[in-house]
């Protein structure tokens, strides 16, 4: 295959699909529909490209579809009249295909985002069918094998299938929700990228890169949603760091003492530039505050000079937002820079009495580097031997027994 | 004369490219860099960041404000310019038709001016 036809096919993929979406009312329909169509372009496009990737995909996948249904109609009444009803509706034309490409794409991706399904499921279809990723790509950017992933994919294609009612287009009240529902799943995406959890002994980058192609595309898609620009300027700010994160091959560098010079700039200043925006439009929500938090990060030349004072007015905003233990956590750790680690232990101490904190390992690691620095050397060893003992990833648990041999080496 | 080398992509037109189609592409501009470096015809290469991020000022009648880009909603997008001395405007197409996977508007610059003072069009 010639590069012009994989790039023409890939580009063209997710918008026909959404096309041949909306024209099945079926997801599953319109994947085989499509299918057929790419199987037939492979054949085709080799000798010339059409002018219309898009069009030429949803009329081929349309025929395929239309014969299928045709097919069980006759089989189920010896009905004839449906192709007629297809062929006649003027909704097929190369400029309605494109002048609904907006509506298909948010259907699409509605569909793939339903707050109903598990964001496990949702993260597997939006891969497979928004992101028009292959299951070879979504397993090498998974680091699993490719028949683990198909089985999520048909998992997840008989979710959808399941569920009662079938798509149902978002009313306008019901958007924010629903678009949030598709924000949480893109995170869910980004946040397997970028955290070295249990089930996976690296980082994997090229998650994060999936993810934000695709929220670049939702944030395309509905340009005047702040929140939506908001997590694409997060997700750029924070994977920015991400050659400075990782020295390979598993020694991770916490924000303090990564080399700066290594951030990747492109990315970072593009998410600068949304968070502007975004500080601008005054519309303020929990995606774009986490994103301004990162870009106080981004701005700052090193690690000294980090306005934490702005920081903690910026955690202040998020907790209206997000009132929970890790946001005061962290905000604990911005208080402390600001002023002085025996105002941070203080709020740790508060923070103590949370649920759930006296298990989660961040905020020993948290309240063992604030026990070091207050000169509490062997508090700040038992915190982080307790740090150790929660922490369930692999290359979180290296990370903190170098910090402990440092600790009591010096 | 200085001509204005105007790039539009459909959005989102490399989205699906790899880390080496992207190096080509790359490799692709330089080269036409370098070599309108070297036949004295470079000024000025600039890209611009996608649509989503641009806003927009606006008047009606006193009031001016700020407000959300882009400019205008199309399916090409402007993604960035050269400035190039040229001979001529078939000089200038021989440079343009070099600026890979893109449609390029060739515009004659009426006035330019530069930080060193250099300017074009008094």
């Amino acid at each position: 295959m010639s590069d012009a036809v994989h790039r023409a096919l890939r580009s063209a993929y997710p918008q026909a699909l959404a096309t041949l979406n909306r024209i099945a009312g079926d997801l599953e329909v319109a994947q085989d529909g499509l299918h057929v169509a790419v199987e037939r372009a492979l054949l085709r496009w080799a000798d010339e490209l059409p002018t219309e990737p898009v069009a030429w995909l949803v009329r081929a996948g349309r025929n395929t579809i239309i014969d299928g249904l045709r097919h069980r109609a006759m089989k189920e009444r010896k009905d004839g009249a449906l192709r007629h009803e297809f062929e006649t509706d003027p909704a097929f034309g190369d400029e309605v295909i494109r002048s609904a490409f907006r509506d298909d794409m948010a259907r699409l991706v509605f569909t793939c985002c339903d707050p109903r399904l598990k964001p496990d499921t949702a993260v597997m279809l939006t891969l497979h069918t928004v992101a028009g990723l292959s299951i070879d790509e979504i397993a090498r950017a998974y680091l699993m094998k490719n028949t683990a992933i198909e089985r999520r994919i048909t998992r997840a294609r008989r979710a959808v299938r399941e569920l009662e009612g079938g798509y149902q287009p978002p009313t306008e009240a019901e958007l924010p929700a629903r678009l949030d529902a598709a924000l949480a799943v893109f995170m869910v995406l980004f946040t397997e990228g970028y955290a070295a959890r249990d089930t996976a002994p690296f980082l994997r980058p090229q998650l994060c890169d999936l993810a934000i192609r695709s929220t670049r595309m939702l944030a395309r898609l509905f340009r005047s949603e702040a929140e939506v620009q908001g997590l694409l300027a997060l997700m750029l700010l924070q994977h920015a760091r991400a050659k400075a994160r990782l020295v390979p091959p598993d020694h991770l560098v916490s924000l303090e003492h990564q080399d700066r010079t290594l951030w990747d700039l492109g990315m970072r200043n593009e998410g600068l530039a949304l968070v502007q925006k975004a500080l601008l439009r005054k519309r303020l929500g929990p995606y774009q505050i986490q994103a301004a938090i990162a870009a106080v990060h981004a701005s700052a030349p090193d690690y000294e000079s980090t306005n934490w004072q702005e920081l903690v007015l910026l955690y202040d905003a998020l907790l209206r937002h997000r009132p929970n233990s890790v946001v005061r956590l962290n905000r604990a750790v911005a208080v402390s820079r600001a002023r002085g680690a025996k105002v941070g232990l203080a709020l740790l101490r508060e923070l103590a009495s949370e649920p759930g904190m006296r298990s989660y390992s961040p905020f020993f690691v948290v309240q063992g580097h604030l026990l070091a620095e207050s000169g509490r050397a062997t508090d700040a060893v038992s915190a982080f031997e307790q740090a150790l003992a929660l922490c369930t990833s692999p290359l979180q648990q290296r990370h903190l027994e170098r910090l402990l041999g440092d600790l009591q080496t010096n | 004369m200085l001509y204005a080398m105007l790039i539009y992509h459909a959005e989102g037109a490399f989205d699906h490219d790899g880390a080496q189609e992207r190096e080509a592409l790359l490799a692709q501009h330089r080269t036409l860099q370098a070599d309108t470096k070297a036949a004295d015809a470079f000024v000025v290469a600039t890209q611009l960041m996608e649509p989503h991020t641009s806003s927009v000022v606006r008047r009606s009648g006193d009031a001016i404000s700020v407000q959300e880009g882009p400019f205008a909603e199309t399916n090409e997008v402007f993604v960035g310019f050269y400035l190039l001395e040229c001979e001529s405007l078939e000089a200038a197409a021989r440079w343009a038709k070099r600026i890979p996977r893109a449609t390029v508007e060739i515009r004659p610059v009426a006035y330019f001016e530069d930080h060193s003072g250099k300017t074009v069009g008094e």
